[in-house]
């Protein structure tokens, strides 16, 4: 069932009222039925996957965990560990390779085997060889990427030594399907919801406080995903969809209304996830942190989907060398990240450019940075003005959303043929003649998109300057001012959210990957 | 602790009040749907003949005809493409607070082939005021599995409408004049001609109705045999089809079978004196519904055929029945508006205007017009007994029940109200209901509104050397 789904809004508040009464050693076991529940409610064949991956991990963090106190192999308490003999380091060794190979080759499985078919295809045809048929449909199973990954995180950081395997096996069931941050998530790592999971008894439910911080987070992430996400995909579907149709500037305008969709889709439903979490006395990890007031595209992946990137530079970066390699290796690092990261987005070229793209940007930032820092020297450009952090800031957020063209795009040629007419089908007029209310989206509703836009700026905004996300805002404000802006959330969702019968209400977008 | 179940209180109550309130406005609100709150408003058994079914009932069966010519206190609770299934918990909502002498079921959706309807249809049908039993059985049985919790829940349907919201959003039932009356006619005003008549007389065959419809059919003929209630049938006259004639053939076999009567108007429609064909089309539109000038003659000749055959009192005289009374008096008053509207020849209409006190009228002479054609025009209003004459330059008057208020010749400026709101008058024109209405320079210029039903009748122009009026303003009301 989605977040935003009547199913959902009779589902959660059941779900958190027998949580909030039932004896407390039985939380966990409740919330386990719960998530996986909810998982099933997509299909419930698949549950057999997330229960199969849930058991390949617990034991092999078992077995890794077992290895470590024989070797009292712990870096936790942040001593120096013993040396592990030679034979428990090649079991541990074989048992993460496992692991890892395992879970990754379901994945990759799932995720790969269609468009690696369809590539060998493709060349073979090259050799006038004939294609190979698909054996099999295979649907992927909604969330197999991020619970992979959660999952793997925690055989890796068993493996490290920085955390015990947890012997319960519904407590790390709970874990890896904790519902609110299943499918789609964030990532979260074994040292902060394992942890967690693990004390969730001791849990002080009753705080209103807390309970209220959750519920606005709810309310803003549904006021992302429905008022902001699924109007702004309106416009962006009618013109990615008959790309060829439009010129520069309305290509222009949904490729920028993608980038607000997108941020909206994904960031509403971390959003929702993190405050149904807090409802239920669980904090997950921030995942978005106003990416597009980034000034660099490093800082860029500092502030978007957070758990993906520090998860790839904790388990792919780090272990390939990171930056404290050679420059060539350390660029070599960069390119290898984004490109599986792009891959991670979906198996389709136009994610792996996507990712080249992001990977590319950082290395010719890197590279072209002492020229740059000569040239401003040279121009005596001064670097601590606000004049200069906006232009960092518009050029970062340029260069993201060129790339989106390729996250959005449905194939290659798609991409390019709507870059080619971004540089060279000018049309200006486009935003004078009445062109735009026609796209999809009538003069109120993009009334309705801007005013909306703007509230996600201000809020973006208090959350660049003073650091504090919108509960944490709200909840410092006089009751009055928090109780208006709370209805206000919710009569906007209840009035101009996309839903019911006949709305066209966009999927969320990462649920595809 | 006390604060805190305080405060959750406090933002519930405030919650359920905005919501409330916006569901207030956002819900529908249309006619087809207010006509189930008209039905709660009767007082008990208080109606003698129900009607039941499409928009060919309420469209087709005028209740003021009903009442003028027979007395019959008659109510029709009818929707919009109405299937069956909704009629029948039409019916067991209407038999909770009436006993009819009587039940008419107009079955033109017999024809239909699909189980569910298109959700606009399903929205009239279902968001009706209802007890709870029969709204739930009504949407259980309209709306497909995947979408029956939005249409229970009603909201996620109509939440999207805050940019077609009007006045009568905000302010309860105040569309129309005369709605307390209302006994679910709407009668439309319109000529839509078609080259030939439809002649399905030598349709004979029956297709099979569907399960779904069977078995909706068989519920309600069931459910009055239970209640005691006479039931007659009727198939209205309309564009019909073939295949439509086909399943009207298939409910006469089951109507014969259960003793019912069933009258197909698309077989008398000579007798009814129907005709869709030439100027005086008694069709209003291509959907085949009457006029309200054929939902006359149909209604005359089923209220004939009613009492003939059942014993349905004539209430008129009966105080208990003023509303009926009243509701005969506004569709009469309509008809009459109606009949103004097709009046093209200058002197005719003055005629009829000037004839009665409930109108208000803006009359202007535009500034251009000849001080010939200004003379003949006053000999007109003269005999029109009209209590003005235009003056040269431009010249503006205003009557209102039968007195002259205003009258100016160059510039006028005038503030007043009809039963609608304020109308304005200024140099440009005249200004009602957020609309401006400009004058025409060369023409006798007319702005008419009935104060008695509370509608804008038109606006309409007679250009100077022509006789028939070019039409400016509305031509045609539900």
């Amino acid at each position: 069932m989605l977040f935003n789904s009547f199913e959902f809004l009779v589902f959660f508040p059941l779900v958190v009222g027998v949580y909030f009464v039932i004896p407390r050693r039985a939380r966990y076991v409740w919330l386990l039925v719960a998530s996986y529940a909810f998982y099933m409610s997509w299909n419930a064949k698949y549950a057999l996957l997330l229960a199969f991956s849930t058991g390949v991990t617990w034991v092999s963090g078992l077995s890794l965990d077992s290895v470590n106190r024989t070797g009292r192999f712990f870096s936790r308490s942040g001593a120096e560990a013993d040396e592990l003999p030679e034979s428990a380091s090649a079991k541990r060794k074989v048992v993460v390779a496992a692991s890892l190979v395992v879970n990754l080759g379901i994945l990759a499985f799932f995720k790969y085997f269609d468009f690696v078919l369809h590539n060998v295809n493709v060349t073979l045809a090259v050799f006038s060889v004939g294609p190979f048929e698909k054996p099999f449909d295979l649907l992927l199973p909604v969330g197999i990427s991020f619970y992979t990954f959660q999952a793997l995180s925690y055989t890796i950081d068993v493996y490290r030594g920085d955390v015990h395997a947890e012997r319960n096996p519904f407590k790390y069931a709970l874990f890896v399907s904790f519902f609110p941050q299943l499918v789609a998530g964030p990532i979260e790592r074994s040292k902060n919801l394992l942890v967690q999971v693990e004390n969730v008894a001791r849990f002080k439910l009753w705080n209103l406080d807390r309970v209220t911080r959750g519920a606005i987070l709810m309310m803003w992430g549904y006021f992302l995903k429905m008022v902001i996400a699924d109007r702004a995909a309106i416009l962006v579907n009618q013109v990615y969809n008959e790309h060829w149709l439009y010129g520069s500037g309305e290509l222009t305008v949904a490729t920028l209304l993608f980038g607000v969709q997108i941020l909206c889709d994904f960031a509403g439903y971390s959003t929702i996830a993190i405050g149904a979490a807090k409802v239920m006395g669980f904090e997950l990890m921030e995942n978005f942190n106003t990416p597009y007031l980034a000034t660099s595209i490093q800082d860029f992946w500092r502030r978007w989907h957070i758990s993906l990137s520090t998860w790839f530079r904790d388990y792919l970066y780090f272990p390939l060398g990171g930056s404290r390699v050679s420059t060539p290796r350390r660029y070599f690092n960069i390119m290898v990240v984004f490109l599986v990261s792009g891959l991670w987005h979906g198996a389709a070229w136009t994610f792996v450019i996507w990712g080249f793209l992001h990977g590319i940007y950082q290395v010719i930032g890197i590279a072209t940075r002492p020229a740059k820092e000569r040239l401003w020297d040279a121009l005596k450009v001064r670097r601590d003005t606000f004049s200069w952090k906006l232009g960092r800031i518009v050029v970062t957020y340029a260069l993201a959303n060129f790339a989106w063209i390729f996250f959005r795009a449905s194939s290659l040629t798609q991409a390019f043929d709507v870059v080619a007419s971004i540089f060279t089908e000018w049309n200006p007029w486009v935003f004078f003649d009445g062109t735009l209310l026609k796209l999809g989206l009538g003069g109120p509703e993009l009334s309705i998109l801007a005013c909306a836009i703007v509230a996600l700026v201000l809020v973006d905004f208090v959350r660049y300057c003073k650091g504090l996300n919108v509960a944490d805002f709200l909840m410092g404000q006089n009751l009055w001012f928090r109780w208006l802006v709370m209805l206000g959330l919710v009569a906007s969702v209840f009035v101009f959210g996309v839903y019911g019968p006949d709305a066209v209400m966009a999927d969320f977008i990462y649920f595809q990957f | 602790m006390a604060k805190s179940v305080a405060k959750i209180v406090g933002f519930v109550a405030a919650l359920v009040l905005v919501l409330g309130s916006l569901a207030g406005v956002l819900a529908y609100k249309n006619t087809t749907i207010g006509i189930t709150r008209a039905l709660h408003e009767l007082p008990r058994d208080s109606v003698d003949v129900l009607i039941l079914g499409s928009s060919h009932a309420y469209m087709g069966i005028d209740t003021g005809v009903l009442w003028d010519d027979y007395g019959i206190a008659s109510f029709i609770y009818g929707g919009d493409g109405q299937p069956l299934w909704s009629t029948y918990y039409y019916l067991k909502e209407a038999l909770q607070t009436q006993h009819p002498r009587l039940v008419v079921l107009e079955v033109f959706t017999a024809s239909n082939e699909s189980d569910y309807l298109d959700h606009a249809f399903t929205v009239t049908n279902t968001f009706g005021e209802m007890s709870l039993q029969n709204k739930l059985g009504n949407k259980l049985a309209s709306v497909e599995a995947d979408a029956l919790a939005d249409f229970v829940a009603e909201y996620p349907v109509y939440h999207g409408r805050y940019d077609e919201l009007t006045r009568e959003d905000f302010v309860p039932y105040k569309g129309e004049k005369g709605a307390g009356a209302w006994k679910g006619s709407l009668l439309k005003y319109a000529r839509h001609a078609v080259p030939e008549n439809p002649d399905v007389s030598d349709v004979t065959e029956a297709k099979t109705l569907t399960y779904k419809n069977g078995e909706y059919l068989t519920r309600i003929i069931d459910l009055l045999e239970r209640e005691g209630i006479p039931l007659v049938m009727i198939a209205a006259p309309d564009l019909v089809s073939p295949e439509e004639q086909k399943a009207y053939n298939a409910v006469a076999e089951l109507a014969e079978a259960r003793g019912i009567p069933f009258v197909n108007y698309n077989l008398l429609r000579d007798e009814v004196g129907l005709d869709f064909t030439g100027e005086d089309t008694d069709l209003a539109d291509e959907f085949g519904h009457l006029n309200s000038v054929g939902a006359g003659k149909l209604t005359r000749h089923l209220g004939a055929w009613l009492t003939e055959r059942y014993d349905v009192p004539d209430r008129r005289g009966d105080a208990r029945y003023a509303s009926w009374q009243a509701d005969a008096d506004r569709n009469r008053l309509r008809a009459e508006d109606f009949a103004l509207r097709e009046t093209d020849e200058l002197a005719a209409w003055l005629d009829r205007v000037c004839g009665s006190d409930r109108f208000t009228l803006v009359l202007h002479v535009g500034p251009a017009y000849s001080e010939a054609a200004l003379t003949s025009l006053n000999e007109t209003l003269a005999a029109a007994g009209a209590p003005f004459g235009a003056a040269p330059g431009g010249f503006t008057a205003i009557v209102q029940d039968g007195q002259l208020v205003y009258a100016s010749a160059g510039e006028p400026s005038w503030v007043g109200s009809v039963w609608d709101g304020v109308l304005a008058v200024d140099a440009a024109g005249v200004w009602f209901d957020y609309e401006e209405y400009p004058f025409a320079d060369d023409a006798v210029w007319a702005f008419l509104y009935d104060d008695a039903t509370g509608e804008l009748v038109e606006t309409v122009a007679w250009p100077e050397g022509y006789d028939a009026k070019q039409a400016s303003g509305p031509q045609e009301s539900e």
